[in-house]
């Protein structure tokens, strides 16, 4: 871990702490036990707060000529991988849109979407081009989740959600 | 005698056939790199929720045995660990197998994996019940004590950083804050959300903390999706290794077996560390530690014994105090909060025919993964050469239904997703998820038994102390915490020379 990224988690951790604790005042007060609701919570995010102190010192005290160097060669190798990944933001994108879709039009039609949008993101170029791969996908996305479907509604009793559209 | 009773409980064809599904769907699911138990056990969990609590818990049980020890078959062939259990498995197991012994190789890490595997399972068919019997006399002060030491161990010991750790595990116990408090029934954080009022359920948690935030990390590099590449090795080369080649190695079987086992009960190793510790342990103390990482079968029947007899380890301290040891008990442990039960000391007494047939399962599990495993490779290793670009977006579906059934709530698929992408964010950032997995789990717990002794103890914190098991578990955790920041300042030391 580089020097920056240390001090950004630990920023960010405080935060969060500062934030919990801040949350924990809203928490009704109980006198059944010594302790109370409240203590827990608060407790912890002081504690957080402390490590994310501690983490800061350690990152700032961290020992001169090497640690610059460590620096330095984490830097490089950071911002070699830190370039836009497109599958990478696609791929969230999904796992957002799945959550959105599976209301409007149930388990199977956004299952169904999502293995075929996801695996064309996956998929290498090579595979992009292969007539044989593409009807894998196609076959794969579609059975799947009817597959599941199926069994999940025959077998286990259990309705999947058929989304506002469909129900 | 009770062991029997569980063969009995078990033998039917519905369970039978579960546990071959289940050990056979853990194999291939372990096998494939990138993909651990616990990935098995997620993409499994959704279906045991039309089973009952035996066929259920029986299933995941032998997915969890499957999942293990599946990662063999790609650290041998393929040099590449299935699972992070079996990354000493590669040092010798891969060297192996380009010197054409790869037979050798997979039939020593098979038969290694067979007697971790029952070594482990015995020894918790007959520890589990007596551990149990003393948990029960445990008091608030002392389940208080284990737990503090188990959240310390492992935020000790996973990751790099003791200080990333502990943040971790006081992320995942205010992340547990979320919901009704357990004493007085009170909300906390959650924002009149009533969906909210039972906290964050555990299977969302889990699953997008491990397997989402995998398959993200994964679409940043596209290159690990095409199919592996066999082109360097052959199954089918050298010769079997058998049960006597293998009782040859006593010297190191035994010793290993118990370190796995140990390592197994502390909170927080698991196989990852228990393969490599036993590795170096076989090494060091080896007559020819040259020939290690050039294709000694010893290596492999180090690290391959030891993996297995971890997940005995983890499972006498999941059933005995229902703390589980890793992220995979984890989803065993989801598993019983399913069913409404909860595992711990009082489970051996109120649900004995149920912890007898786990632990039936769990021996039977292990002679099911050898005999698939020792004959079915073939199916196995062509499983291995299915694309990542296809699979993974499998297991992701699988782990929305999983996400989606434990409470048919489609608000868990969103929170899934939010944890996948905090599990995404903390690993960039060093920080490592089974402490804050851990720390969510058994946080509730510390609380309810801190603010029990305090009701107790009308508020004294001192009496806490004058529990045996209490004081050595808080002298423990002291210990733990002070060895660790010795060796962190050992590590800076040596860096800086």
């Amino acid at each position: 871990m580089n020097k920056k990224n240390d001090i950004l988690s630990a920023a960010a951790v405080i935060l969060f702490a500062a934030a919990f604790y801040t949350g924990s005042f809203q928490i009704q007060q109980t006198t059944s036990d010594v302790l109370g609701s409240r203590f827990f919570p608060q407790a912890a995010a002081i504690l957080l707060a402390l490590l994310g102190i501690v983490q800061i010192v350690t990152a700032l005290t961290a020992s001169g000529k090497g640690s610059a160097e460590n620096n330095n060669t984490d830097d490089t190798g950071a911002k070699k991988q830190e370039g836009i990944s497109v599958p990478f933001i696609l791929t969230i994108a999904a796992l957002f849109a799945y959550y959105v879709l599976i209301r409007l039009v149930g388990f199977a039609v956004t299952s169904i979407a999502y293995l075929l949008f996801e695996s064309w993101v996956l998929m290498p170029e090579e595979g992009r081009n292969s007539k044989k791969m593409k009807i894998i996908v196609i076959l794969t996305s579609f059975l799947v989740p009817l597959f599941l479907n199926y069994i999940f509604y025959q077998i286990f009793k259990i309705r999947l959600p058929q989304g506002m559209l469909f129900g | 005698m009770q062991l029997l009773q569980g063969f009995i409980t078990i033998a039917n064809i519905e369970t039978l056939l579960l546990m071959i599904v289940g050990t056979f769907g853990g194999l291939v699911v372990g096998a494939l790199p990138g993909l651990s138990a616990f990935t098995a056990l997620a993409i499994m969990l959704p279906f045991t929720f039309g089973m009952d609590s035996i066929n259920g818990l029986c299933f995941l049980v032998a997915v969890y045995v499957g999942g293990c020890s599946g990662g063999l078959i790609s650290a041998v062939l393929l040099g590449i660990p299935g699972t992070p259990a079996s990354i000493a498995t590669c040092f010798d197991g891969y060297p192996m197998a380009q010197q054409g012994k790869a037979k050798t190789a997979l039939s020593a890490a098979i038969i290694s994996s067979f007697v971790g595997g029952i070594f482990g399972a015995i020894v918790l068919s007959f520890l589990g019940p007596y551990i149990a019997k003393v948990a029960l006399k445990l008091s608030p002060y002392d389940y208080f004590g284990l737990i503090l030491f188990a959240l310390t161990t492992v935020s000790s010991l996973a990751g790099d950083s003791m200080v990333r750790g502990l943040i971790a595990c006081l992320l995942g116990i205010c992340l547990s804050c979320v919901g009704t408090d357990g004493l007085s029934s009170v909300y906390r954080y959650t924002f009149g959300i009533t969906k909210l009022a039972n906290g964050f359920s555990m299977i969302p948690v889990l699953i997008g903390l491990f397997a989402v935030s995998q398959i993200m990390a994964n679409a940043k590099d596209k290159a690990s999706m095409k199919s592996l590449d066999f082109s360097g090795t052959n199954q089918n080369s050298g010769e079997v290794f058998t049960f006597i080649d293998y009782l040859k190695h006593l010297r190191i079987i035994i010793p290993v077996s118990l370190m796995g086992l140990v390592i197994g009960i502390l909170p927080g190793l698991g196989g990852n560390i228990s393969n490599l510790m036993a590795y170096s342990y076989a090494k060091n103390t080896s007559s020819h530690p040259e020939d290690y990482g050039k294709g000694c079968v010893e290596g492999v029947i180090a690290s391959e014994t030891a993996n297995n007899a971890t997940v005995g380890g983890a499972m006498i301290i999941l059933l005995t105090l229902g703390i589980p040891g890793d992220n995979a008990t984890s989803v065993i442990l989801a598993g019983f909060q399913m069913n409404d039960i909860a595992p711990g000391p009082l489970l051996f007494k109120t649900q004995g025919e149920l912890v007898y047939a786990i632990l039936a399962a769990f021996v039977l599990a292990n002679v099911l993964f050898f005999l698939m495993e020792y004959f079915g490779l073939p199916i196995f290793t062509k499983m291995l050469s299915i694309p990542s670009m296809l699979l993974l977006p499998i297991v992701i579906v699988c782990c929305f239904l999983g996400s989606y059934c434990a409470n048919n709530n489609i608000l868990d698929i969103l929170i899934m997703v939010l944890f996948g992408v905090l599990g995404y964010i903390l690993k960039k950032y060093g920080f490592p998820l089974a402490p804050m997995v851990v720390g969510f789990i058994l946080s509730p717990m510390l609380e309810l038994y801190l603010r029990r002794s305090l009701m107790k103890t009308r508020g004294e914190w001192l009496p806490i102390l004058s529990s045996p098991v209490a004081a050595v578990c808080i002298v423990l955790t002291v210990v733990t915490i002070l060895l660790t920041i010795r060796s962190s300042f050992k590590k800076k030391a040596v860096k800086a020379a």
